[in-house]
């Protein structure tokens, strides 16, 4: 049987995101796969070094919508390492907070969004419900829902108060019983092992080589972490542990996530039990001594990285971003070569894409017409039927 | 092993000069190489400390070169190699040879700052859109009287 090419995309071909991907397929079997980004390049990192380094920090907060306090978390530790500020052991705590509470909201999503990809829909309407309680504690610390603009450099902006304290207590107790539940189904379910198992297999070492990061590189039995390999915040003061699977399936992708939200709620858990009282923010200066700065951190879909070139003024002379979604592309074409056609979706979702990270982008206003409106909530829901 | 001794392995195998090297921390060393020798040294890094994990390569416009950073982490230490490419000279040999992670990063760097990477397998636009003017490189420093970005068709 002759060999079809065909694109898919670039308008939301499985994400809410532009790409473009175009595969070969010999009747149901995909043979090659290859990806065309880019539909969502905004120059942010051109952007950055003609701004000072405050507004940059604003910029980076904006590089993605589900990540946003990893970004403004690795731009200030950066900062912070070229300027020698140190960071109040609390705002560090905070933090800690921040980061695991975005892990936290973003591996539901993910579930979710896994779950309606596979059409198991329960599972995406249960995991979003709870998911609510994680986004009311952001929304209770930060003020928002997403963007919590939390990070400032030098510290935080917000304190934990000991109200808030008891209901993120509470929170994380709920979401750990959940997350359970899930583990649990995901490893029983029939239908979601049919559908999970021995799909998008990679290996660790085709991980390896080809530069996978995060959740995808550990579900190929690579124990990897930012946390563990470069320790920074106050990782090191509470116990937990890097979490992996021999699997190199979706399943294994899936699992890695899900424990990966329980060990975020106990490292919440600890953190409330031992933050010390104290100073939020320390003074930054206007202007950072000249230098060069690599930073990282763990964000939820693995490695970010951030260069910062300071040639002495408020203005920085290169901030170099790069996105997890990124490191992992070459590894998620991976994934679906030598597979069916109908495991392309989940495959390809297992990686947890970001193209507006990648691309470095807002995905914000309405896209067609670039005008912000308001919409009524009928509107929304129809809009996003449409599409 | 601590970035010091990290700096001195890789003088040693080297049989070069490197240009400079130096450590911030004792997991962080940078190195500077010289553009020609780039893919030797990242083939001996990759074979001295498996797995070494390549975090990305930035490119910089510093006026007079364009300098390319190779952020690795071998055995547990950030190691940034830098090569310097003169803007007459403008072109440098790919690592993907012995560094396969390099590819799409490569990519980025020729789209966004157009040094070229001889052979690379597959050096195809990345971020920018195919009716981006050939010639004009955003991430350049000397090139911003055009303002206006291409056509807008839509």
């Amino acid at each position: 049987m002759a060999k079809l090419s065909f694109p898919v995309g670039p308008q939301h071909p499985a994400l809410k995101e532009p790409e473009n991907l175009r595969f070969t397929v010999d009747g149901e079997l995909v043979v090659d796969a290859d990806i065309r980004i880019g539909y969502v390049h905004r120059s942010i990192e051109r952007s950055c070094s003609e701004r000072n380094y405050v507004q940059d920090m604003y910029l980076c907060e904006r590089v993605c919508g589900i990540c946003s306090n990893a970004h403004t978390l690795c731009y200030a530790h950066a900062c912070e390492t070229l300027a020698d500020v140190e960071v109040p052991e609390r705002a560090q705590y905070i933090r800690m907070l921040m980061h695991e509470f975005e892990r936290i909201h973003s591996h539901m999503l993910w579930l979710g969004v896994a779950g309606h990809e596979i059409g198991f829909e329960t599972l995406f309407m249960y995991v979003w419900r709870d998911r609510e309680i994680i986004q009311d504690i952001l929304e209770m610390v930060s003020g928002s829902r997403g963007h919590y603009a939390m990070t400032t450099l030098g510290g935080v902006r917000y304190d934990i108060t000991p109200e808030m304290a008891d209901r993120i207590r509470e929170g994380m107790m709920a979401l750990r019983q959940r997350s359970e539940r899930y583990a649990d189904i995901a490893t029983t379910e029939a239908t979601f092992l049919k559908r999970t198992s021995d799909v998008g297999v990679v290996s660790g070492e085709v991980c390896r080589n080809l530069g996978a990061v995060g959740p995808v590189l550990r579900a190929s039995g690579v124990a990897w972490d930012i946390r563990t390999a470069f320790p920074y915040l106050k990782y090191d003061t509470v116990a937990w542990q890097v979490r992996t699977s021999e699997l190199c399936d979706v399943l294994g992708r899936t699992l890695v996530r899900v424990l990966e939200v329980i060990d975020a709620c106990d490292i919440c858990l600890q953190v409330l039990d031992i933050m010390p009282e104290g100073d939020i923010q320390a003074r930054f200066p206007r202007k950072v001594p000249e230098g060069e700065v690599t930073a990282r951190v763990e964000a939820q879909r693995g490695e970010v990285i951030y260069y910062i070139r300071s040639d002495g003024s408020d203005v920085p002379a290169r901030v170099k971003i790069r996105t997890p979604t990124l490191a992992n592309l070459p590894v998620s074409l991976e994934m679906v070569r030598g597979g069916q056609v109908a495991d392309i979706p989940i495959a390809f979702a297992s990686i947890d894409p970001c193209f507006s990270c990648t691309d470095r982008m807002v995905v914000l206003d309405d896209a067609r017409t670039g005008d912000r409106r308001q919409m009524t909530w009928p509107e929304l829901v129809k809009l996003g039927r449409e599409r | 092993m601590t970035a010091s001794e990290l700096v001195e392995q890789v003088q040693e195998q080297y049989r070069g000069e490197l240009i400079a090297a130096r450590t911030s921390s004792e997991v962080d060393a940078w190195i500077d190489v010289p553009p020609a020798d780039v893919q030797q040294i990242a083939g001996f890094i990759m074979d001295a400390w498996p797995p070494v994990h390549l975090s990305t390569i930035t490119g910089y416009d510093n006026g007079r070169e364009i300098e390319i950073l190779y952020h690795f982490v071998a055995d547990g230490v950030s190691l940034n190699l830098r090569a310097a490419v003169p803007k007459d000279v403008n072109r440098i040999d790919t690592i993907t040879p012995v560094v396969p992670a390099a590819v799409l990063y490569e990519r980025e760097i020729m789209d966004l700052l157009g040094v070229t990477m001889v052979g690379h397998p597959d050096p195809r636009r990345l971020s920018l859109p195919e009716d981006w003017p050939e010639g004009d490189y955003p991430l350049r420093r000397d090139d911003v009287e055009d303002e206006e970005g291409p056509e807008d068709n839509g």
